[in-house]
């Protein structure tokens, strides 16, 4: 009988969970300071989860884009373990398309997702503040044939005053898989949770007939803060704007609509 | 909104018993587990998260019925009060997970927390033997898999957790198991699970203890490409096929993951061929052909005494006490024992630690299976001096001839060869092994 020691860890297949993050100049200061260290502890967190993972091998890879994109870890995705966050910059545009181009060349098992085992339907988390300076819409459509693309549990961080949530909502595929937030802090925690619970649901066999859906990601982690999804869940487009159907004539509304005789200018 | 309860908090449960939070230990997807005091005791508090039911009143009606009814065995962590506040909130109270214990898929990464193989036959013995109990109860645990139970790998216990799934067999709780370990029929169905479900997982879980692979996870597995739902749903459930299926060759180990080629020849012969039975085709399609809880002790309780340490260390597995080559590549030395106990049907090395249970005399209930009836001791003062200790509550009986000495509990008598042991009905006689 072979020794215990002789006997190696039980197989388990590949969970790749990719970050496609914004590290435009909109960026710069406190945002990318705060995205830097929110990044460090989700690295953290994941090592914790990859270290007790008894049913997937976790392994971690990160674009980043701006003017160009880049990957952190230019020969694919690596595990856990071997994985120490080094802080990024923050400068240029936001090349949204390139970043999707990039994305979908590496999302197959000739590139970026071979390995000895199969593996799991990757987990991929975007984050942005801004909007595309190109034509994402184009890359979008194309990314969208590749199964490992459009089959992913997909997330979506919009971040700051004025990012595109529209845009995020597109990129994971429902409003509702998109986390919507001016609070960096908010930002931080989520982006560890919601890390955790995407990569512990996608790296779990699933013999239904469904993937998993950012969205149900984005639910498992707010079910482990006490934030309110309310207020982090934005609400894109649910109720068309319409006109109300008045009667035309002058004066003939008074008595359908009040307004605020107090209101000050 | 969170669920969470602070450190010091103060609650009252159904028994009226004061409780006071102490810390948080642990966080999982249903709940948070807390340490408490509870009325002055140390113990544990689950406390759920909200909306993870399928019907919330039907599982506090079943939770609380757990409760009445008491735990099976001191095997299971059992709920045994439960604190429920307003807003809905709810949990249950059991005791604490004593030191020494890992969870059982940590033992999957990690194999060599078993000291000895042995030890890995033991855990596999007492966690068959709890659900050997607990359905003899009429229960259905509904959700056998590796993150439901912890084991002490020092001494092969096993506790099992989450005891709020167990429902009584037949009761449609909304579970259906953990993915890996449920069985083809609930993947391809989605059907209640049953007792013979419950027997599917235990043999995935016996055989990730023992071969630590997955006995369906072969080159179809690995040469998968993605594993999604579909394919999973192929794999574990419309067209599983074992690893080492004598006639179905498609599914053989991936040579990169060796475990179960390494360990799967060594085995011995009886050994291989329950796992055989219990991954046949036969048995993935039809549940009632599965091997019962029973059938699994009687293979265990002898494949435990079957394990012999050769003298440069390694662990070889002597079946019917045959002599054989120690299989260490670079040993090569022949390991055979002076002596051997003939039972019913099979011998066994008759060395230090070598234990009879009270199922290896005969028929006997669940709940005494694994009652200790004998043990083999080495001499302190020469190892190649063996005695019996009568490890049972009731005296039994050696003779030698016509002569029979009682054996009182706890008393040890010298080994003799050709005496027998009287237990029960069966005499089992002590042979020299030439
Ligand atoms: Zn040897």
């Amino acid at each position: 009988m072979p020794h215990m020691d002789d006997l190696g860890a039980m197989m388990r297949p590949d969970l790749h969970v990719f970050y496609v993050l914004d590290t435009s100049g909109s960026m710069q200061n406190k945002p990318i300071g705060v995205l830097n260290r929110a990044m460090e502890s989700t690295v953290d967190a994941l090592k914790q989860v990859a270290a007790h993972h008894s049913d997937a091998n976790v392994k971690i890879a990160v674009l980043e884009f701006n003017s160009t994109c880049r990957w952190i870890n230019p020969n694919g995705p690596e595990y856990l373990d071997d994985f120490f966050w080094s802080d990024l910059v923050a400068a240029g545009k936001t090349e949204v398309g390139a970043a999707l181009r990039e994305l979908d060349s590496k999302l197959s098992r000739s590139a970026f997702l071979n390995s000895m085992t199969s593996a799991f339907l990757p987990v991929i988390i975007f984050m942005t503040d801004g909007f595309a300076t190109d034509d994402y819409e184009r890359e979008l459509q194309k990314i969208m044939r590749n199964r490992w693309f459009s089959k992913a549990t997909r997330v979506g961080f919009a971040i700051g005053r004025n990012p595109d949530t529209e845009m995020i909502a597109k990129l994971v595929g429902s409003s509702e898989a998109v986390i919507r937030t001016e609070d960096l802090g908010v930002f931080a925690r989520l982006l560890r949770f919601v890390s955790v619970s995407a990569s512990t649901l996608a790296g779990n066999s699933h013999t239904r007939d469904a993937e998993i859906s950012g969205a149900e990601a984005v639910r498992a982690g707010l079910n482990m803060t006490d934030i309110d999804p309310g207020e982090v869940i934005p609400v894109i487009n649910t109720v068309d704007f319409q006109t109300p159907q008045i009667d035309a004539r002058p004066g003939s509304a008074d008595k359908a609509f009040t307004w605020d005789d107090q209101r000050e200018w | 909104m969170g669920a969470g309860l602070e450190a010091g908090a103060s609650l009252r449960t159904k028994f009226n018993k004061e409780i006071r939070v102490v810390k948080q230990l642990g966080d999982g997807s249903q709940g948070i587990v807390y340490a408490i005091d509870y009325d002055g005791r140390p113990m544990a508090l689950k406390w759920y998260r909200p909306n993870v039911f399928y019907d919330r009143q039907k599982f506090i009606d079943n939770l609380r019925n757990n409760i009445m009814s008491g735990k099976p065995t001191d095997d299971f962590l059992w709920p045994v009060d439960m604190v429920e506040v307003m807003g809905g909130s709810f949990g249950y109270v059991m005791d604490l997970r004593p030191e020494g214990f890992v969870e059982a898929r940590e033992l999957f990464l990690h194999p060599n927390l078993f000291p000895s193989y042995r030890r890995a036959i033991d855990a596999c013995m007492n966690v068959v033997s709890a659900f050997n109990v607990l359905h003899s109860k009429g229960y259905c645990y509904q959700d056998v898999s590796g993150g439901n139970f912890f084991v002490n790998p020092h001494s092969g216990q096993v506790l099992i957790c989450d005891n709020d799934n167990v429902a009584p067999a037949g009761i449609d709780t909304g579970i259906r198991g953990t993915p890996r370990f449920m069985a083809p029929e609930i993947v391809v169905e989605n059907s209640v699970p049953s007792v013979q479900s419950d027997r599917h997982s235990l043999a995935v879980l016996m055989f990730m203890m023992l071969c630590v692979q997955h006995p369906l996870e072969g080159v179809r597995f690995t040469k998968a490409g993605s594993l999604d739902p579909t394919m999973q749903k192929r794999l574990y459930g419309i067209e599983p096929v074992f690893i080492m299926d004598p006639d179905i060759t498609t599914n053989r180990p991936d040579p990169a993951f060796p475990n179960a080629l390494k360990v799967w020849p060594c085995l011995p012969e009886h050994m291989r061929r329950i796992f055989l039975r219990a991954f046949s085709q036969n048995a993935l399609k039809n549940p009632n052909r599965r091997p019962s809880e029973m059938d699994w002790i009687r293979e265990l309780v002898r494949f435990r005494s079957e394990v012999v340490n050769c003298v440069c260390g390694n662990e070889v597995f002597l079946e019917n006490a045959r002599p054989r080559t120690c299989d260490k590549p670079s040993c090569g030395r022949r390991v055979g024992t002076a002596l051997r106990a003939d039972l019913p049907g099979y011998s066994l090395p008759f060395v230090d630690d070598t234990r009879i249970y009270r199922c290896q005399t005969g028929v006997c209930d669940a709940n005494v299976a694994l009652e200790p009836l004998v043990w083999v001791l080495a001499s302190r003062e020469r190892p190649d001096v063996l005695g019996v200790r009568n490890v049972s509550r009731a005296p039994w009986g050696v003779s030698q001839g016509a002569s029979i000495h009682m054996v009182a509990p706890r008393q040890t008598v010298m080994v003799i060869p050709d005496m027998e042991l009287r237990l029960n009905e069966e005499r089992i006689h002590i042979s020299r092994n030439v």
